[in-house]
């Protein structure tokens, strides 16, 4: 729209993504040569960034200012905002994580900050896409961000793998992605979200079916969906474990807000793809918590969960496709969506939680993974063992705690939707799941410790602030969810 | 506008684009891979012409062909004996690949051929309208797509440097010149000067 | 319309036959008196020092990556070259804010190499090398060059073959 007078008010709704892109930007040229050596100010100034543009965005998602912008290829409603705030919230737990690991590993180099800003405008741009456009390329610069930050620990081989394992991979999903936008655009014509919804009841060629088909497996990677899965284990096991914190959180929240969204524009034909998401869920569900169970090492058994939590809200998706059927149905449509953005948040909060504790331990001077290296943790660590107690009863979807919430919600949704099915298989993989997180509490808490007791990990404020911040917010929103769901009622 | 001419022209640059692209995935050595690249990038750009896709043609070549095939082949002169290295075409998930390509490419055929494309008669416009047109997408309806492209290339830039910018401490001095180091012998017997 | 094509095609068939024709010419035309010295690989005039068959160091790498980014920004600049040469006095500072900030992005990222030293050619010089990262210049072996008129030249890669492979692998390990 040029010369519209309505330009600044479209930057306004984009305020936060901007105070973000300074912030990186300042962080970049500041670290090479305003504070070379002050290795503090990097987090620090991200925080600060962070909360500004986190402020901006809740005052902007109370006042309801939300509206599409920037020729329609953005669409700042209540999704937007709110996805916005849990990436923001996930980005400054997981600031907050990697202060403590960077020093520790001794891997603190200036670019990571900016890096992980910029991912959190991307997968923020995924969120708030009207556009396929958009879409593809904030997948793109949220992509592009973890691939690097995956490979961050250049002298750990494992740390290589999992960046080149991952980019691989991903640029192969993303090639996916953008031959269903195209076949997509080639059968409707368009390619903007909302002007689809009105298209594709009229356009149902087999081009689109397999348009569709495409987006699903773009979109089914980023979210670990099974079988688009094998990346996941290796690249959450090789990482450094800030950047796996982060990246569970940030991508599932980015990859399921893209696909609440997509499939919300392409409810009309929803008889086309229900079938392949109730398969993909079921599949994720089963697999995801069967494959957890085998684990021993517990980066890799949270990748595992980290599947089988996107199998639940695969669940939401297939809810979603009732939209249209009905007041039934619209309502089940509505729960999924609230239900999903509540699971997301709940995700965020346990996960990063539970890497948090792994990182808070690995001040000992060795980086904490395995599932025996947690034995006994409550005899000499009490405060980071019951924290821990707390993120696996969470994941566990363990009643008083946010995880249950959240699962409730979308089970909640799928039986009101008419999915009784997944509702079913949601319940027995749950009860499937409590097995393997159960094994954690158990061996925290009832197994002596192999050694005598290691030296006590020293306070760092950044892991203990976030693992205390994730352990307020499951244990605060379990017991109160009605405080979060101001927030994410508003998503209607 | 679907004269002979063009049509020759377009399904021998499909033939050449495909017939190189089968090469890079088949040749044994990856620096051969790396330059079969160039036929089927070109090949990809003739496509555009034909299709009277001006800017994508000029892109194609200079983009492609001319920068990422340049980058291609010095990843793979990174890689230790690249120029040596043959990699065993023998693997048990090459008939799966096959299979699930050919698979993949049918259907898409079939898909493809059988949606009614809305086609215009219209001339298309010429190279410089072509470009206007790109130029007002890019400013108006696709602004936060092309503003955001230059973040994308940000952090592409910034993972460059992350990954592969060299920190390390001064190298010790080279030894000097007909060094008295014991010479392996297969060394030896290499033809001397002879290509 | 391939018409529009045809000074291209005309181009590369001139292109094609003078860069054959130079070949084919010195073939058929020069005087062929082989001897080993002149049937070595030609490096400039200087006696050869080693196999071509080299590993790069990974900065050609780098550069060839930035080389792409800013040739990528160079394509995105055309079409908005010719857009705004054409739009009018009132849209055209809004289409020039729109490619200061796109340029204006990239430039954060120019600034940033440079201040950062990726240009530097010799990074071993920079004071701020912080952390060791796995060696480039693997260990190669020496190659013997038969030279006609002095005999034997012994040449030797300039390659530090001393660090021990214990001390490599320590390196790898993560602290």
């Amino acid at each position: 729209m040029p010369g519209s007078p309505t330009i600044w008010d479209d930057l306004t709704l984009i305020l936060p993504l901007i105070v973000l892109w300074i912030t990186s930007f300042v962080l970049l040229l500041g670290d090479v040569v305003v504070w070379k050596k002050n290795r503090d100010l990097n987090p620090i100034l991200a925080i600060v960034g962070t909360l500004i543009a986190l402020g901006i965005a809740v005052y902007q998602t109370i006042s309801l200012t939300g509206d599409k912008a920037f020729a329609r290829s953005l669409n700042m409603d209540a999704l937007a905002q709110v996805s916005m705030i849990a990436l923001l919230v996930t980005g400054l737990l997981a600031i907050l994580l990697a202060w403590t690991y960077l020093k520790n590993r001794g891997l603190e180099r200036g670019e990571y900050y900016p890096l992980m800003l910029l991912s959190v405008s991307g997968a923020a741009l995924m969120g708030a896409a009207n556009d396929l456009i958009v879409l593809f390329i904030g997948l793109e610069i949220l992509s592009f961000a973890l691939y690097v930050m995956a490979g961050f620990s250049r002298s750990d081989i494992r740390s290589e793998e999992a960046s080149i394992k991952y980019f691989l991979l991903g640029a192969f999903a993303s090639a996916f992605l953008l031959y269903g936008i195209a076949l997509v655009y080639g059968a409707t014509q368009t390619t903007q979200l909302s002007e689809l919804a009105s298209r594709v009841h009229s356009a149902q060629t087999p081009m689109l079916v397999a348009g569709i088909g495409l987006l699903i497996v773009g979109l089914g990677f980023k979210a670990a969906v099974i079988p688009f899965h094998q990346w996941t284990p290796d690249v959450y096991e090789g990482a450094p474990t800030s950047v796996t914190a982060y990246m569970a959180g940030a991508a599932k929240i980015a990859a399921f807000v893209a696909m609440l969204r997509v499939f919300d524009s392409l409810a009309p034909v929803s008889s086309v793809w229900l079938g392949a998401i109730q398969a993909l869920a079921v599949l994720t569900m089963v697999f995801g918590n069967l494959l957890a169970i085998a684990q021993t090492n517990v980066k890799r058994m949270l990748a595992y969960s980290s599947i089988a939590h996107a199998g639940y809200l695969m669940v939401a998706i297939a809810t979603l496709a009732h939209r249209l059927d009905g007041p039934r149905g619209a309502q089940a449509g509505e729960l999924a969506m609230t239900g999903s953005l509540f699971y997301l948040f709940a995700y965020t909060f346990m996960t990063l939680g539970a890497f948090g504790v792994l990182i808070y331990l690995s001040n000992r001077g060795k980086d904490y993974q395995q599932i025996e290296d947690l034995r006994g943790l409550v005899r000499h660590d009490p405060r980071t063992a019951y924290a821990m107690l707390f993120f696996m009863l969470s994941l566990g979807g363990i009643p008083p705690t946010m995880g249950f919430m959240g699962k409730w919600q979308i089970f909640y949704a799928a039986l009101s939707g008419g999915e009784i099915m997944l509702a079913i298989v949601m319940a027995l993989t749950s009860v499937m799941a409590a097995f393997y997180y159960l094994k954690i509490v158990y061996v925290m808490c009832f197994e002596e410790p192999r050694e005598a007791a290691p030296a006590p990990a020293q306070f760092s404020f950044g892991a203990s602030l976030s693992v205390l911040l994730s352990a307020a917010a499951t244990i605060l929103f379990g017991i109160m969810p009605g405080l979060l769901y101001t927030l994410t009622g508003l998503v209607r | 506008m679907n004269t002979l001419p063009v049509q020759i022209a377009f399904y021998s640059l499909a033939a050449l684009t495909l017939i190189s692209a089968a090469y890079v995935v088949r040749a044994r050595s990856i620096i051969h891979a790396g330059f079969w690249l160039l036929p089927c990038f070109v090949g990809v750009a003739g496509l555009f012409a034909t299709l009277q896709a001006h800017f994508f043609f000029v892109a194609q070549l200079l983009i492609y062909a001319g920068a990422i095939l340049v980058l291609i082949l010095f990843a793979l002169m990174l890689t230790r004996d690249a120029m040596s290295l043959h990699v065993p075409l023998k693997s048990h998930l090459g008939i799966w690949a096959g299979l699930i390509s050919a698979g993949l490419g049918i259907s898409a055929s079939l898909v493809l051929a059988r949606q009614s494309w809305s086609v215009t008669t219209a001339h298309p416009a010429g190279p410089a309208r072509q470009a206007e047109a790109l130029g007002e997408a890019l400013i108006g309806l696709y602004a936060v797509p092309f503003e955001v492209a230059s973040l994308l290339l940000l952090s592409a830039l910034i993972g460059a440097v992350v990954l592969a910018k060299v920190e390390r401490a001064p190298a010790p001095e080279p030894p000097p010149l007909a060094d008295t180091l014991p010479e392996p012998e297969e060394t030896r017997k290499e033809p001397v000067g002879v290509e | 319309m391939l018409n529009d094509y045809l000074p291209v095609l005309v181009m590369m068939a001139v292109a094609t036959v003078i860069a054959v024709g130079m070949v084919v010419g010195s073939y058929l035309l020069g005087p062929k008196k082989p001897s080993r010295f002149k049937q070595s690989s030609y490096e400039c005039g200087m006696t050869p020092v080693g196999t071509a068959r080299e590993r790069f160091p990974i900065k050609f790498y780098l550069i060839a990556m930035l080389f792409i980014i800013f040739d990528i920004e160079t394509i995105f600049l055309y079409p908005w070259a010719v857009t705004f040469a054409g739009s009018e006095r009132a849209v055209k500072l809004f289409n020039l804010a729109e490619m200061a900030i796109f340029v204006g992005i990239l430039f954060v990222g120019y600034f940033y190499i440079l201040w950062k030293g990726a240009f530097d050619w010799d990074e071993g010089q920079r004071e701020d090398a912080e952390q060791p990262s796995r060696k480039i210049f693997e260990p190669r072996a020496p190659i013997r060059f038969g030279n006609e008129s002095s005999g034997e030249v012994r040449l030797k890669a300039a390659a530090d073959v001393s660090s021990s492979p214990t001390e490599e692998s320590s390196r790898l390990t993560h602290v």
